[in-house]
C-alpha cells in the first residue's frame, strides 16, 4: 500500500488546476497500460516454455 | 526455440524508447490549460488506437493472404495464419486498453465512465468481434478453423472504418479527432506534440516486437503440430503394412 502511494506521488498533480480524481485516474491509466502489456508478454513466454517441453 | 540476441537487443532499444516516452509524458510536457495534468492520459490513450489501427489491418492482410494461398502454398499459409493470430491478439490488447484508459479519462473529464454514443459503441463492438475471433481460434477444433477465422477477420475489419468515421458521421460525446480533425483541432505545443508522437512510435515499436515473438511461437507450434500429424500418419501406414 505504501509503495502504491509512492507511485502516485511519481505523477504530476497540482491541486490548483487538477480535479481530485486526477490523482488516482492518471496513475491508473499508466499502470494498467504497463500491466496489460506485461501480462500479455508473460502469456507469450508461458506459451514459449510449454512449446519447449513438447 | 530460443530468443536470439538480436531480438533481445531490439527489446532493449524499444524499452529505452518507452522509458523516454514516459519521461516526456510525465515531466517534459506541460499541463493543459483546460484539462490540467489529465492531458497526460492522452499520451497513453492515443497510442492505443494507433496500435489497434496498425495491428488489426495487419490481421486482415494476413487473413486474406491465408485465404488466397492456403491450397497451394502450405508453408506461406501457415506463416500468414500465425501472423493473423499474433496481430489480432496485439490489436485486442491495444483496443481493450484504449477502452479502459478512455473510460478512466472520461470519468474525470465528462463525469461518466461510459456512454452509448456512436464512437464508444462501435469501438466496443470492434473489440468484441476480435475477442470472438480469438475465442473461435482457441476453442474451435477441426480443419476448417483457420478458414473460419480468416473469414471472420475479413468481416470484423469492416467495423474499423465505421469506428474511424463515427465522430464525423454522428454527434458524439467523444471529441472530434485531435489530429486530422480539421481547422482548430489538434495539439500545438511542441512539448506536447513530442510526447504524443514519441509515445506513438514507442508503443507501435513495442507492438511490432511483441507480435514478432508471438508470431514465432505460433508458427513453431503449428510446425510441430504438422510434424506430429505426419509422424502419426506414417506410423499408422507402417502398422497397416506390417499387419498385411
Amino acid at each position: 500500500m505504501t509503495s502504491l502511494l509512492l507511485l502516485i506521488r511519481f505523477f504530476p498533480y497540482d491541486s490548483s488546476i487538477d480535479v481530485p480524481l486526477t490523482r488516482i485516474h492518471l496513475p491508473l491509466i499508466y499502470c494498467l497500460t504497463w500491466a496489460f502489456h506485461a501480462t500479455y508478454v508473460a502469456y507469450i513466454i508461458y506459451k514459449l516454455r510449454s512449446l519447449r517441453k513438447r | 526455440m530460443r530468443i536470439d540476441w538480436r531480438w533481445r537487443g531490439l527489446a532493449l532499444v524499444v524499452m529505452a524508447l518507452l522509458g523516454y516516452g514516459l519521461a516526456l509524458a510525465l515531466w517534459v510536457s506541460p499541463p493543459d490549460a483546460q484539462q490540467g495534468n489529465m492531458i497526460r492520459a492522452f499520451y497513453y490513450h492515443f497510442p492505443d488506437w494507433i496500435g489497434a489501427s496498425v495491428f488489426l489491418p495487419l490481421n486482415l492482410i494476413a487473413s486474406v493472404t491465408y485465404l488466397a494461398v492456403r491450397a497451394k502454398r502450405r508453408s506461406l499459409a501457415m506463416k500468414a495464419d500465425s501472423l493473423a493470430l499474433a496481430s489480432a491478439e496485439m490489436g485486442v490488447v491495444f483496443c481493450g486498453l484504449g477502452l479502459v484508459t478512455g473510460s478512466l479519462w472520461g470519468r474525470v473529464e465528462w463525469g461518466i465512465w461510459w456512454t452509448w454514443d456512436a464512437r464508444l459503441t462501435t469501438t466496443l463492438v470492434l473489440w468484441l468481434i476480435y475477442v470472438s475471433y480469438l475465442m473461435v481460434r482457441r476453442f474451435s477444433t477441426g480443419s476448417s478453423t483457420a478458414v473460419l477465422c480468416a473469414v471472420l477477420a475479413v468481416f470484423g475489419f469492416c467495423d474499423i472504418p465505421i469506428v474511424y468515421m463515427s465522430t464525423r458521421w454522428w454527434r458524439t460525446q467523444h471529441p472530434a479527432p485531435v489530429f486530422g480533425g480539421g481547422e482548430g483541432a489538434g495539439i500545438t505545443n511542441a512539448d506536447m506534440q513530442g510526447a504524443v508522437w514519441w509515445n506513438v512510435l514507442a508503443w507501435v515499436a513495442w507492438g511490432a516486437l511483441v507480435v514478432s515473438l508471438r508470431y514465432a511461437v505460433e508458427l513453431r507450434r503449428q510446425q510441430l503440430e504438422a510434424a506430429e500429424g505426419l509422424d502419426l500418419i506414417s506410423e499408422r501406414a507402417y502398422q497397416g503394412a506390417a499387419h498385411d
